[in-house]
């Protein structure tokens, strides 16, 4: 049987492939380079705060480093990194479809995402852009020098690949499950990924027309968000956040769902809860879109906005709330085999966590005025998105690596990378936490002598999660080549389809279309139940 | 995939996609709401300086090009393909007449300049284009489709009908807020 990795292997091939899991590795590709660009990034940031003079960089330079740090790492890495790699690869398996919905548009998808990439990397090649991620107006329309534009454009173009993925994701999900695959039997990573695709097509195009609107203001100077042309500041923030609040949970979705996988494979049982969890991540969405103004407490927003923003935020805590006691009980009396993909997971949980608790204490209106453009801040969202979105990445690239490969990686380097991440992250950003409950606001490039300890722990764990973080890339791409051979299904997991599929599948998926038979998902595993062939 | 899913799953995806450019021009709507807030008697005066008349013309070739593109989708239900090419020309044909008046309006106000608010304007021109923008892409795809109509299925041109309806209808969302704002004498 010929896998999708030994038909044709041209470039020509490659470039213009329909198969669903050759494009996740496309999109693999690039997100990993531009991860290493936004990496490089930190650690020249990480470097400058090692002493409080500003003597690595300038202050001008520091600017435009957190800027394409903030810019790479979220359009160009996070927003795709789960959905387009895993979620590309896995979505179709997963419901026993042979692909997605729109298999060429999925291709497209990839292209749009390239050509915004490219133009954010002109603009960086260019000279860069000072504002932030954020482009905060009237800074980003009126006064700055540098390349907004440019890289306006850039991510204005790469919006268009999550509006497609996101719509072929909701039609697939919809409309090509396999016979037997009802949407309570589906796998919770395709409900977080439909979650997410939910958010990806309705909000971005939010973002799309902001990105106009601060292009006019540049262009043609006419006053939308500047006060001194006559606009109105707040009115940008309404319309950023409203799409960069969703955003996040575009982000860490999802991770949840990856988790909602590896935890109860290695725990020997069902997820515990698995409709609340399924349902609390439409739930995550819907709220997600309610919640921006907590960006706005400082902001000049009328108290009584920010009075029931903060409420609503809060609300974000239940649903979340709900995954992760229902994570922790799918452990509980269960026979827990502590392999990699297992020890990200449960790091996630645990970073999820704090990030999320932390993040209502930002939510809480008094709290927030203090901790406002504070380090706590930037502690709390790295937390979310390092801490848990990047580890489920990770945990989910370990897991189904025999499946996308059809190899195994070395389990003593895998263990031992995801310890030394686990511990390098807490060391980078824990002191983060302190630095700005003592008042330390972000986006300088000095500081006063009394943070340099805590700057200084930060900058040691960012060494150790460098470290962590070339480990894996390394041996990953070494067993690529020489790691032993894979057989179906590596960690004896008892439910998901894409166990049943060789490794590596082949370019249809399934030799004959798999056919579930009635059983109940919480009460038998899965696997046993699928039966390969008869009638569609 | 069987004829009948595919069916199904472009009718799914047009209307998630309406659901998203409903968005876009939703965040538009929103920045054009801010500034009328804030520029009531300018926004109105400004207002005064378009060709209603035109404006209101065009509301109707377009509102008549929709209910010629609902009775195509209707023909092409019952298998009367030749039927639904010809009223698909026609639909197209409508839609030409609407980017010519609207072009020949741009024209106008290239040619005699518009004066005062000047964030007025830029929402005119901003809206008005991304609506040409997306009927004119409209057009090429009806027209595509009348010329290869004996290759295509009642649903795709129902899908199709799926996007000129919103294109329709986002312009009579438009043609008040832009033309109809001040008070003529």
């Amino acid at each position: 049987m010929t896998s999708y990795l030994s038909g044709p292997v041209s470039w020509k091939a490659w470039l213009l492939t329909e198969d669903h899991k050759r494009i996740a590795w496309l999109y693999l590709i690039s997100i990993s380079v531009f991860f290493v660009i936004g990496g490089l990034a930190a650690t020249l940031m990480r470097l400058e705060l090692a002493t409080p003079a500003g003597d690595l960089v300038e202050a001008d330079i520091y600017n435009r480093l957190f800027t394409l740090h903030g810019t790479v790492m979220v359009w160009l890495f996070l927003i795709p990194a789960i959905p387009n790699t895993l979620g590309n690869f896995l979505l179709p398996l997963m419901i026993g479809a042979r692909d997605v919905a729109f298999p060429r548009l999925n291709l497209l998808s990839w292209y749009v995402f390239s050509a915004g990439g490219l133009l954010v990397l002109w603009s960086l090649l260019a000279g860069g852009v000072d504002t932030g991620w954020t482009f905060y107006t009237p800074y980003s329309t009126t006064y700055t020098n540098s390349h907004v534009i440019l890289m306006a454009a850039g991510i204005f173009v790469t919006g268009f690949s999550s509006i497609f993925t996101g719509l072929n994701f909701m039609v697939t999900i919809h409309k090509m499950r396999a016979p037997g695959m009802t949407w309570f039997r589906m796998p919770l990573f395709c409900w977080s990924l439909y979650a997410t695709s939910l958010i990806m097509v309705l909000a971005t195009p939010v973002l799309a027309c902001t990105l106009i609107l601060i292009a006019a203001e540049r262009l043609f100077g006419v006053g939308i968000f500047d006060p001194a042309l006559g606009g109105d500041p707040l009115l940008f923030q309404h319309l950023f956040w409203f799409y960069s609040h969703p955003a996040v949970y575009i982000m860490i979705l999802p991770g949840m769902g990856v988790v909602s996988e590896i935890l109860p494979c290695f725990a020997g049982r069902p997820v515990f809860g698995y409709a609340y969890i399924a349902v609390a991540s439409l739930a995550i969405a819907v709220l997600g879109f309610i919640v921006w103004g907590h960006h706005m407490f400082v902001s000049g927003q009328s108290l009584y906005a920010g009075l029931i923003f903060s409420f609503l935020s809060f609300l974000v805590a239940v649903p979340s709330g709900i995954k992760v006691f229902n994570w922790t009980a799918s452990l509980y009396k269960a026979s827990i085999r502590l392999q990699t993909p297992m020890l990200y997971a449960l790091g996630f949980i645990g970073l999820f966590t704090i990030g999320g608790l932390t993040g209502l204490f930002l939510a809480t209106l008094a709290v927030d005025v203090h901790l406002h453009d504070t380090y706590f801040v930037v502690a709390h969202f790295h937390f979310i998105m390092v801490g848990g979105m990047l580890m489920a990445y990770l945990g989910g690239l370990h897991f189904w690596w025999p499946k996308m490969t059809g190899r195994l990686y070395h389990e003593g380097l895998g263990k031992m990378s995801a310890l030394l991440i686990f511990l390098g992250f807490n060391l980078t950003f824990m002191p983060q936490f302190l630095l700005g409950y003592l008042g330390m606001p972000r986006r300088y490039h000095s500081y006063p002598p009394e943070f340099q300890l805590y700057n200084l722990l930060s900058s040691a764990g960012a060494t150790f999660l460098a470290v962590g973080y070339l480990l894996p890339l390394t041996y990953l791409t070494w067993s690529l080549f020489r790691g032993t051979r894979s057989e179906e299904n590596p960690w004896d997991a008892h439910h998901g389809l894409e166990w049943a599929a060789s490794s590596p599948p082949p370019a249809h998926n399934f030799v004959e279309p798999p056919r579930l038979e009635d059983l109940d998902w919480g009460m038998a595993p899965l696997l046993t139940s699928v039966r390969l062939g008869g009638a569609l | 995939m069987d004829r009948n899913q595919q069916h199904q799953s472009y009718s799914l995806g047009m209307w998630i996609f309406l659901g998203s450019e409903l968005m876009l021009f939703g965040g538009l709507f929103l920045a054009y709401s801010y500034g009328r807030f804030y520029h009531q008697s300018e926004f109105a005066r400004a207002s005064l300086q378009l060709e209603w008349l035109l404006g209101a013309v065009n509301t109707a070739v377009l509102l008549t090009s929709s209910t010629v593109m609902a009775f195509a989708v209707d023909r092409g239900e019952r298998g009367d393909r030749g039927g639904a090419a010809r009223r698909l020309w026609l639909t197209a044909l409508l839609g030409l007449v609407f980017l010519g008046i609207k072009g020949y309006e741009w024209s106008l106000e290239h040619s005699q300049g518009v004066v005062g608010e000047r964030l007025f304007f830029f929402f005119y021109f901003t809206l008005t284009g991304l609506h040409a923008f997306h009927l004119t892409l409209g057009v090429l795809a009806v027209l595509f489709f009348a010329w290869r109509a004996g290759y295509r299925s009642a649903d795709e041109i129902m899908i199709l009908g799926l996007y000129w309806h919103l294109v329709d209808l986002l312009w009579f969302f438009l043609y008040p807020l832009l033309y109809l704002i001040g008070t003529r004498p």
